[in-house]
């Protein structure tokens, strides 16, 4: 099982190698209040490989990303998306 | 009875205000995400118009080009977007609140949004024809 810190975050498909979709990811990242520092795509990577690891993945395609921005839970929110696959024994 | 009417153009004025802030700062979601195609080979990982797009007309190097056109294109707004919304907060802080002080970039969203269906598109186009990841 690939490591949290080792799966991948691409923004395209794969298709040099062959893999199977293990299910779509969406998660967001808030910050608390209105004077901590707005939220970072590396910080939504991170979430991101969390979400991943659970279902056992190698990888998360297609990742992207939103605009930080208010919302109504949050003074600074940003989201990302991604598919968790994992890669076909070779 | 004057100080009422003052009170309805204060609430109104806050209101607007509200509905401007909220415009103006309001976070964009990520677009979402193209259909599974993994039960695909990945020459046949295309989408019902992927081929009769602009973008099926050019070669591997070209689409390279493209995307990367793209991908400057997307820093761009992105950038531009980051600089309302701190342009924004200085507004909101500083108390000017008249609602011309306040930049929108709906149309930045919304250029992101249809910049990442291009970019989606090149992408599928790249795999599907064999072309040399950049």
């Amino acid at each position: 099982m690939t490591p949290v810190d080792k799966i991948q975050i691409l923004e395209g498909d794969v298709a040099e190698r062959p893999y199977k979709s293990l299910g779509d990811i969406s998660v967001t990242v808030n910050k608390v209040s209105i004077f901590n520092a707005d939220p970072t795509r590396e910080m939504v990577n991170q979430r991101m490989r969390a979400e991943a690891a659970k279902l056992g993945a190698d990888a998360v395609i297609h990742a992207r990303y939103g605009t930080t921005g208010i919302s109504a839970l949050s003074w600074g929110s940003l989201d990302g998306k991604g598919r968790a696959i994992a890669y076909d024994p070779q | 009875m004057a100080r009422g009417g003052q009170l309805l153009t204060t609430l109104s004025k806050a209101t607007s205000l509200v509905a401007a802030l909220g415009l103006a700062a309001c976070a964009r979601n990520s677009l979402e995400l193209p259909p599974d195609l993994s039960h695909l080979p990945p020459s046949q990982r295309l989408l019902a118009g992927d081929l009769e797009s602009p973008e099926a007309k050019l070669d591997c190097a070209q689409l390279a080009s493209e995307s990367d056109r793209i991908r400057s294109a997307i820093s761009r707004n992105e950038a531009q977007i980051a600089s309302n919304r701190t342009h924004n907060q200085v507004v909101l802080l500083s108390g000017q609140v008249l609602f011309p002080a306040f930049r929108m970039d709906e149309d930045a969203k919304k250029t992101l949004d249809e910049l990442q269906v291009r970019s989606d598109r090149i992408d599928r186009l790249s795999k599907a024809r064999g072309c040399p990841s950049p």
